[in-house]
């Protein structure tokens, strides 16, 4: 019977993160032993479970290891991921014989002594099980391409969509290709480009949504078994930051090369188009009262003209980039304007939410909400409010997986009708129904911030009037040019005007 | 005979940002069934005295809630009325007892109840009838009203602040109750209001010789007990103030007389009884100048010279409602590019969750304190390493244990200033509160403690110098910039001369 080893070790880390990486992150977040993923899976589950349901559906047998996962924090310490890595080698070398191996991680996860984590984890799993088992992994587009990685694994597959609304779509893939070779229909060869850019890149806007379907157009014919485009992520001090292309094709190398050339000069040739359309935060508040009041239009989408609200994406606050997602800056500036009708969260203000549960619903409380983990959170802020819901699980869901927030309170600031959302879970706020479940209606809002910089779209495109991203100030620094990088390899762009010269 | 006891209590400062609801309760001391575990919480140490002497006597003990939280402002009205109905249900259940003994504090409000006392123990003496004794031991920061005198037989408070007396003071509520119960004694409370508020730490003179004073009355000419009421200041209730309450053996007219002669020698006395406040440059200004040499502390004449010298954060006191995450100190500490301190508690649990993280030895750029309000000032920004961690810290006062919830301690780089934070807002008692962090105080300079006197007990051994420090807080010391709008008048110091002396 063939036997698959399956396991998740993953973070995106953040280098610059004021936040540590401990047991206690990868706990609080995700940990998961032997499979229990839940029902409905963990997002960070779906593609193990995706794994484990076609290799038993082909009849074989699954191994499943540790699956961990944590909210992007700094580097990880180094005996934290030795021992995770450890308990995966040592639960694969009890597996063994095995014949297949597919693992779900990020790319980006740093630990202190590792600057490439999930290089260093394929090649220790490469030199268990031998040159001749096929090893694939599904990263997120945020990853680190590095040639130890490719050297080690048969197959890497790569989310296309940002919001990473395709997790499951892509476990599909690299299960179908690793499939595929332990049956020997194909021999997966890689190739690597490195485009020389580093950037963040939302696939939902033009022309990069084009770039998608070009890529998936690609797939399927001419040896081409998958393309993908590893964004990078840009908050990360490590030699190989930056934006890759990688195609997989069936022994095909030549090709493979002349592809991911092309397709990648193609990435860094509109590289300040892909960028999310930024604006320093005052005058995207400003972009956003005018869209509000029908004076300018959000061409992004479809729908622009709706009823629904402004949403205002506090993307130097994302925990999902590491940030503390407690930053006042946005808030601060909308209660100066007196703007009277917003909704916005999530704040990872454990303090506040034990306050407001101490109190109830209908408590009244003077409450200094934000602001608390370092001079990237700004000045905590002072205001009169009343609890108006609290719950002991707030969920929200992106694509088909659920994540957890914590437990969580809703407050209404005294004299406005603006409700902010505090959590006890570091995460980013993904959906309207996180406000629905605290009884906020987004629909009746002027204007919605949410602590995230992309992934919130897939949730609140439908319903927004308009979407701006408010470059605040922040853990999360959009000026790459401002980053303290001692590492990159050079010549790349923005730090370098003409790589390519 | 079966006895009945139960504990409801809490000191509400009305002035405090803290909600208090049912978690204040529950985490800090909630018990039912007597499930008091050794060591013994401050808090139990009462209620075990009394288990452990009914049971010698062959009693059989029932024993109710017994729930203490920290200061804070207001208890929510429906937490008080859920907690005080479960004690007077338990109580029907328990009918017929013989007698009621209750731990309580004497200065709880709830939001519509200025008097949770008062209010418990009517409705406690409305079950019981007229005939069942009912004593109850207080804490000194009470204010005793009338109410709370007519619904019980005996009213004992602590003499000590640090409250070290709390089981002497049990045993004399027992012995007052069983003479009653026996038939022995008639207890006959008089109360009289000395019209001052103040607060009055009991190690210093003439402080001292006054509770010396008042036990020299007790036990002669028909005099059962003497207990000084110091009272509460930062409470908004109509009976806040200190008061003198004798017992006597069915004498009312002696007992009036000599709570009248003890209760105005208590207000001539008033000035004195004060600590020495110093604002907070003044403070440590006279603390490094004792720590130098320059100046003794008269106070503590034993004191040996190698000590710390120990700056009371007066106004951050958590047991008067205060946030216990002011940085005022710390910060004035550091711009004076002081080198060797302890600083503790910070209630910070955020801060303990990221030195859980990192472990013993990690680094951080921590934000620490100044997390609650405009009076915890502004958060400080350091760069620290983690050198300890407790998962459970306890300190003691009194011989009872005072929870500290989980802490970490934090060495300030380029220094060797030590800050403890921790999850449970409350004061810091002792040295252990550093020591069971790997914090050895008599090695520092500066000894900084977030607590308004209970420290003096543990830490007057070890002290080259105390110092009171009130900086800008939640416990504001002057009580004429309190927001009060219901106190009885006249009073001092809302009232410069509430007797007519004439100035």
């Amino acid at each position: 019977m063939t036997r698959l080893f399956t396991a998740m070790v993953a973070t995106e880390t953040h280098t610059f993160s004021p936040l540590p990486a401990g047991f206690k992150l990868y706990e609080e977040c995700y940990m998961v032993r032997g499979g229990q993923h839940g029902n409905p899976p963990s997002v960070f589950g779906v593609p193990l479970v995706i794994f484990r349901d076609r290799a038993k559906a082909k009849g074989w047998e699954v191994v499943e290891s540790l699956a961990c996962f944590a909210q992007p924090a700094n580097r990880t310490l180094k005996h934290v991921y030795e021992a995770f890595r450890d308990e995966v080698l040592s639960d694969l070398k009890k597996a063994m014989p095995v014949d297949v191996v597919i693992l779900n991680l990020h790319g980006a996860m740093v630990a202190e002594g590792y600057d490439d984590c999930e290089g260093d984890l394929l090649m220790n799993i490469r030199n268990v099980v031998g040159p001749n088992v096929p090893i694939g992994a599904e990263l997120d587009l945020h990853c680190h391409l590095t040639d130890e990685m490719i050297q080690a694994a048969t197959a890497l597959v790569i989310y296309k969509e940002y919001p990473h609304t395709d997790i499951a779509d892509r476990a599909e893939e690299v299960f179908k290709i690793i499939a595929d070779t332990v049956e020997g229909k194909v021999k997966p060869t890689m190739s690597l480009f490195d485009c020389r850019t580093i950037g963040l890149y939302p696939t939902t806007v033009e022309p990069m949504a084009t770039f998608v379907k070009k890529m998936t157009a690609l797939e399927g014919k001419n040896g081409v078994l998958s393309v993908s485009l590893g964004h990078g992520f840009p908050w990360a001090d490590v030699r190989e930051v930056g934006t890759k292309m990688l195609i997989v094709t069936d022994n095909d190398k030549a090709h493979g090369d002349k592809l991911a050339e092309e397709l990648g000069r193609e990435v860094y040739a509109m590289r300040k188009e892909i960028e999310p359309p930024w604006l320093d935060l005052e005058p995207a508040i400003d972009h956003s009262l005018n869209i509000s009041a029908g004076k300018e239009k959000d061409k992004s989408l479809g729908i622009a003209g709706g009823n629904g609200p402004v949403v205002i994406a506090d993307i130097g606050d994302n925990a999902g980039g590491g940030a503390p997602s407690d930053s006042t800056f946005v808030l601060r500036s909308l209660l100066k304007r007196g703007v009277k009708s917003a909704a916005v969260g999530c704040f990872w203000d454990p303090g506040a939410v034990a306050l407001a549960e101490d109190v109830g619903v209908g408590g009244k409380l003077e409450l200094r909400i934000g602001g608390k983990i370092g001079p990237v959170s700004g000045d905590p802020l002072d205001v009169k409010v009343t609890v108006t819901k609290v719950v002991d699980e707030l969920t929200d869901s992106l694509g088909t997986g659920l994540t957890s927030l914590g437990r969580a309170a809703a407050f209404r600031i005294d004299g406005t009708e603006i409700d902010v959302v505090a959590n006890t879970g570091r995460s980013q706020t993904l959906s309207p129904d996180s406000f629905r479940q605290m009884g906020i209606d987004v629909m009746a809002k002027q204007l919605v911030v949410v602590k995230s910089m992309n992934h919130f779209r897939a949730g609140f495109a439908p319903v927004a009037r308009g979407i701006v991203y408010a470059a605040s100030p922040g853990a999360v620094d959009f000026n790459y040019k401002r980053l303290p990088y001692t590492k990159v390899r050079r010549p790349i762009w923005p730090l370098d005007e003409n790589p390519w010269a | 005979m079966r006895l009945f006891t139960a504990l409801l209590g809490t000191e509400t400062n009305t002035f405090s940002p803290i909600p208090a609801g049912f978690k204040l309760y529950q985490d800090f001391y909630l018990v039912r069934g007597g499930k008091h575990t050794e060591p013994y919480g401050f808090f139990a140490l009462p209620l075990v005295r009394f288990r452990d002497r009914a049971r010698a006597l062959g009693w059989e003990v029932v024993e109710s809630l017994a729930t203490f939280a920290p200061p804070a402002t207001r208890t929510l009205r429906h937490v008080y009325e859920s907690y005080r109905d479960e004690i007077l249900t338990d109580l029907k259940n328990a009918m017929p007892v013989d007698v009621v003994l209750l731990n309580l504090h004497g200065a709880m409000v709830a939001e519509d109840y200025d008097d949770c006392e008062g209010d418990l123990l009517r409705r406690i003496r409305d079950v019981v009838g007229p005939k069942v004794p009912i004593g109850a031991e207080l804490d000194l920061h009470c204010h005793l009203t009338q109410e709370m005198i007519d619904a019980s037989d005996a009213l004992v408070i602590y003499k000590e602040y640090p409250h070290t007396d709390m089981v002497p003071r049990a045993d004399e509520l027992f012995d007052i109750i069983l003479g009653k119960l026996e038939g022995r004694l008639r207890p006959h409370q008089a109360l009289f209001d000395c019209r001052t508020i103040g607060l009055y730490p009991t190690p210093l003179e003439p402080m001292a010789s006054f509770v010396k004073r008042l036990k020299s009355f007790e036990g002669k000419d028909g005099v059962l007990s003497v207990s000084f009421a110091h009272g509460f200041p930062w409470a908004d209730v109509r009976e806040v103030g200190s008061k003198m309450l004798v017992i006597t053996d069915d004498r009312p007219e002696e007992g009036a007389r000599l709570a009248e002669q003890l209760g105005r020698e208590a207000y001539d006395l008033r000035l004195k009884f004060e600590p020495p406040w110093m604002d907070l440059e003044p403070g440590i200004d006279r603390a490094l100048a004792i720590s130098s040499g320059k100046e003794k502390d008269a106070s503590l004449p034993q004191a040996t010279g190698n000590g710390p010298v120990v700056i009371g954060d007066v106004t951050d006191n958590a047991f008067g409602g205060a946030p216990s995450d002011s940085t005022w100190v710390l910060r004035a500490l550091l711009k004076r590019g002081l080198k060797s301190a302890a600083v503790g508690c910070i209630w910070d649990a955020g801060a303990v969750a990221l030195a859980e993280e990192v472990g013993v030895g990690g680094r951080l750029k921590l934000r620490l304190g100044g997390k609650i309000g405009p009076i915890s000032g502004d958060p400080l920004d350091l760069d620290v390493t983690v050198t300890g961690l407790n998962p459970d810290l306890r300190d003691m006062l009194g011989g009872g244990e005072l929870p500290l919830g989980r802490a970490a301690a934090f060495r300030i780089d380029s220094t060797e200033i030590d800050v403890v934070a921790n999850s449970l807002r409350s004061p810091t008692s002792s040295p252990l509160a550093f020591t069971r962090l790997g914090i050895d105080p008599m090695a520092k300079q500066l000894v900084v403690v977030k607590a308004m006197n209970h420290f003096r007990d543990g830490f007057a051994p070890i002290a080259r110098g105390i110092v009171y420090a009130a900086s800008p807080g939640c416990i504001d010391v002057n009580y004429r910039r309190l927001n009060y709008t219901k106190v009885r008048r006249p009073i001092w110091p809302l009232d410069a001369d509430p007797w007519n002396q004439g100035a």
